[in-house]
């Protein structure tokens, strides 16, 4: 769930940036309508004040700097609880997901099983992936045909699948539980129903599974 | 303050600044081939401002300045390479149509123009309403004096850059 | 010098007097503004009728207002319309318009590539909507028509092949129209007219001439690929050309946003001035904020493609986040004109006024998608939707309005109605918001752009309805700016605009309303031009003669 917590900190931080900002100018904006009706005519002659306008712009690029640099930390810190080569812990369990027009297929490395369904309006025969949690699970995104996106809007996660190009993303579902999976990157006709299920199971349910 | 800003450093100075950004993104180690694509749009302002500044000097340009006064080869032009491009799609017999209007354009471009030196007469504003100013200092002989002079003194820098354009069009 | 001769008794050819010649074969750089503009404002209405369409087919959960097929047509060609159609002509004609006038020149330069330049937007446009007649349908591939999607072995209809076409004839026209109106402004200013004296509008023509000429020559190139992939889809088997074909494509993408954005900052720059009663604030600093700017938003085009896996993330985040530097910049100076100044709430000043705290939410939610971590939920989702068009619709399409009413005087002759103009302006503002602001949080709740439907299990119902109620609004607004244009036009006679009816400050109100062919005339002398508000300085200067010492 790193994408999620990770998501709603910055989310925060730039949405309480963003509204201090704005509230700033809208008072800026607000000031100036009133100021508008005063009787007294216009006085002011200064086109510009370039000593303000520099330090302002240093200011500015001052703001820009934390942005990045708060960012890119955040950014640092997902990509490397999502990275593909770590050992610590290695994988529990690696899919390799294969995305089509108009629907998902799922390729457990081990014992060669393979889950896949209907993808279709009435959400009842979905591809469910099942993984298990608590565990790091190693993603292998890859597609057979037109680019697809792989999006589990609950846990704030997206990663496209190209074909002949593989990504590879390592998540860690924290608890038992089942979200739903979307296509976010228009496909086809039937993109808007290409759903899929991931359902978090205790590991020692998972390895019961995956024995079956 | 600034009295000798030139053209020519405007489209440099923002060349330049986009170098800088290209040359950034070899620090973050982005895929060479997409590096060379912003690269090769840096290339592209160097050659505007290139243009900018021959434009500016524009010795040759001296003296063989026409103007023109209607356009229709711009649609002929338009047509001929509209046409071409749906050959791609319907059959190469199209793109055999095409050469008509490319025929007609060229024919129609040299009427289009101007004697050398010479400007157009005066027009009026036709529009909704006609609402100039009555009598006013000039006739109509006044007027066409004076924006045929300013015509021709703009001529001047596009004269050169239009026959390039045309030159290299046919 | 011309000889007395050539004004009455003139050699060769002459302008004609006559419609429709004098207006289809014209080299008035006037006329063919007002061409583009006209042919943009008339499809701006057809495609917003697109997106009409979309909005009641989304108002329900599994609606079925509009088929799935039709649906996907209806968003690629409401997308690709509106960008390579309708906005960027209309900025670019804006330009057109005002950019010799605003430097003192008679004319554009090379007129006639101009008006061949309108002839490839206009065919361009006919073979884009003319898919729509063709047994498959138009494009229904996303006005992005990302590879292998749009290759021929899974969009095999004739529509994609003429949006290939469309498009690049008219992005071509495009490139044709900037060139010859940045080389006026660089290279054809009159007298005086010194680089640092050109007006705010007009140096954020150059700003967008200049992107329009190193970026979107890209464009003309990932049609090309795509040209490519509709005679051997097996191009597109290959990673590299998918992922090229999107670097090339958002080479052009992200720039034209600003070329779409810049042209009505210069509007909205102008207007407030104008209705403040002040020179513009900050000049130099805007200015130089502009030219940043533009070269910055050149190198941000990779945070379009955070979730491909495949670009260097953190640049492109970093380069867009630095884009708040010379926004903020500009904003400073908006304030700053405003500010302490004896305000006139004419309609052109109500437009460019709501366009500041508007496009504001359109740039600070664009520094949410541009940091990967946030983009990687937001990125095709509906918060993306909300946030483009707050700044094309709320932001560049307010600062058009804003540019029309202002100039519309100008160009015509003829003064828009005040009534009129209050309820489009008020509708637009209600309009607008209702509709994309309850985006952001369908984008947040997960629902993704360009699905033709959802389930009534999804939970998007309730704000897809108000959605879609303020894009009704939105229509009704539209009418009412419909109705004012022929309105004002039908009672001409007792709306005659003076040559300066607001009271500006640059060289175009200096001449007639509308303005004679070769701009300024015996009657209509250029000003002295003592800075970057001539007319300005000219009634200051008026009032201090006549001021006793």
């Amino acid at each position: 769930m790193q994408f999620r917590q990770v998501f709603e900190d910055i989310f925060r931080f730039e949405i309480l940036l963003a509204a201090g900002v704005f509230a700033a100018i809208a008072a800026a904006l607000l000031l100036a309508l009133a100021l508008s009706r005063k009787k007294s005519g216009d006085r002011r002659r200064r086109d510009s004040h370039p000593l303000v306008e520099g330090g302002y712009a240093l200011v500015l690029a001052a703001v820009a700097g934390v942005i990045v640099y708060i960012t890119a930390s955040a950014h640092d810190e997902v990509r490397e609880a999502s990275t593909t080569n770590r050992t610590d812990p290695a994988p529990a369990a690696e899919v390799k997901v294969t995305a089509f027009q108009w629907c998902w297929q799922f390729d457990y490395a081990r014992n060669d099983k393979t889950v896949t369904g209907v993808c279709s309006e009435k959400d009842r025969k979905l591809p469910t992936l099942i993984v298990p949690a608590g565990q790091p699970v190693k993603f292998n995104l890859t597609s057979s045909d037109v680019i697809h996106s792989f999006w589990i809007p609950d846990l704030a996660v997206k990663m496209d699948a190209f074909p002949d190009h593989t990504n590879s993303v390592t998540l860690t579902f924290d608890h038992p539980g089942r979200w739903l999976g979307r296509c976010a990157e228009f496909c086809g006709p039937y993109h808007p129903s290409m759903h899929f299920y991931v359902r978090a199971v205790p590991p020692e349910q998972y390895e019961q599974w995956v024995q079956a | 303050m600034n009295p000798a800003l030139k053209p020519v450093l405007v489209v440099l100075g923002w060349a330049a600044f986009n170098a800088v950004l290209v040359l950034l993104m070899l620090v973050y180690g982005e895929n060479a081939l997409f590096i060379g694509m912003y690269g090769a749009a840096v290339g592209l302002a160097l050659l505007v401002a290139g243009a900018v500044f021959l434009g500016r000097r524009d010795p040759a340009g001296q003296g063989r300045r026409t103007v023109a006064v209607a356009s229709q080869s711009g649609l002929l032009f338009a047509l001929a390479a509209v046409l071409a491009g749906a050959g791609l799609i319907f059959g190469y017999w199209l793109t055999g149509f095409a050469i008509i209007p490319l025929l007609a354009a060229l024919a129609r471009q040299r009427k289009e123009v101007l004697p050398r030196g010479a400007a157009p007469a005066a027009t009026e504003v036709s529009t909704l309403h006609s609402q100039r100013p009555q009598g006013g200092d000039g006739g109509p002989v006044a007027k066409g004096v004076k924006a045929a002079t300013a015509t021709v003194v703009a001529a001047k820098a596009a004269g050169w850059w239009r026959r390039r354009r045309r030159s290299s069009r046919t | 010098m011309t000889s007395r001769l050539t004004a009455t008794e003139p050699p060769g050819p002459q302008p004609t007097h006559e419609p429709p010649r004098s207006w289809l074969a014209s080299t008035d750089h006037k006329r063919i503004a007002i061409l583009t503009l006209g042919t943009a404002l008339v499809l701006l209405f057809a495609m917003g009728g697109l997106a009409l369409a979309m909005r009641t087919q989304l108002a329900q959960p599994d609606s079925d207002f509009v088929q799935n097929d039709t649906y996907n047509q209806l968003f690629t060609m409401h997308g690709s319309g509106m960008i390579y159609l309708v906005i960027t002509p209309m900025a670019l004609a804006l330009g057109l318009y005002l950019v010799p006038l605003q430097v003192g020149s008679p004319t554009v330069a090379a007129p006639r590539t101009t008006m061949l330049g309108y002839w490839l937007y206009v065919l361009g446009a006919i073979a884009v909507l003319s898919g729509f007649l063709t047994a498959g349908g138009a494009a229904k591939e996303g006005w992005t028509a990302y590879t292998p999607l749009s290759s021929a072995r899974f969009a095999p209809n004739v529509g994609t092949d003429l949006w290939i076409l469309g498009n690049f004839a008219s992005s071509l026209g495009m490139i044709l129209i900037a060139g010859t109106v940045l080389w006026t402004v660089l290279l054809k200013r009159a007298r005086g007219m010194t680089m640092l004296r050109v007006p705010v509008f007009s140096w954020a023509m150059v700003a967008t001439n200049l992107m329009v000429l190193a970026a979107f020559p890209s464009l003309l190139i990932a049609l090309g690929l795509l040209a490519v992939g509709r005679m051997s889809p097996d191009v597109f088997s290959s990673n590299v050309w998918n992922i090229g074909y999107q670097h090339l494509f958002w080479f052009y993408g992200h720039p034209v946003v600003y070329v779409m954005f810049f042209p009505f900052v210069g509007a909205v720059a102008e207007v407030l001035a104008t209705f403040a009663r002040r020179r513009f604030f900050g000049y130099k600093a805007t200015v130089l904020s502009l030219l940043a700017f533009a070269a910055l938003s050149m190198s941000v085009w990779g945070h379009h493609m955070f979730t491909t896996g495949q670009v260097a993330d953190d640049y492109y985040s970093l380069t867009s986040i630095a884009l708040l530097v010379p926004a903020g910049i500009e904003y400073f100076a908006m304030l700053g004109t405003i500010i302490g100044a004896r305000l006139r709430f004419s309609v052109p000043m109500l437009f460019a006024l709501a366009f500041i705290p508007q496009f504001l939410v359109g740039g600070l939610t664009g520094i949410m998608v541009a940091t990967p971590v946030l983009d990687y939920q937001m990125q095709d989702s509906y918060f993306v939707v909300a946030h483009f068009h707050y700044t094309l619709a709320a932001g560049s399409l307010f600062g058009f309005f804003a540019g029309f009413y202002f100039w519309f005087p100008k160009a015509t002759g003829i003064m828009l109605g005040k009534g009129l103009g209050h309820v489009h302006f008020w509708l637009m503002v209600v309009g607008i918001n209702a509709t994309f602001l309850p985006m952001f949080w369908l984008g947040m709740e997960g629902m993704p752009r360009r699905v033709a439907s959802y389930l009534p299990t999804d939970g998007f119902g309730t704000l897809n309805f108000i959605s879609t109620v303020g894009s009704w609004v939105l229509g009704v607004a539209m009418l009412a700016f419909a109705a004012n244009l022929v309105v004002s036009i039908v009672r001409r006679r007792t709306r005659r605009a003076a040559d300066n009816p607001w009271e500006a400050h640059t060289l175009e109100w200096a001449t007639s309303s509308p303005p004679p062919p070769l701009n300024f005339d015996a009657a209509h002398p250029l000003p002295p031009i003592t800075s970057f508000t001539p007319l300005l300085d000219l009634r200051r200067k008026h009032v201090k003669d006549r001021e006793p010492t």
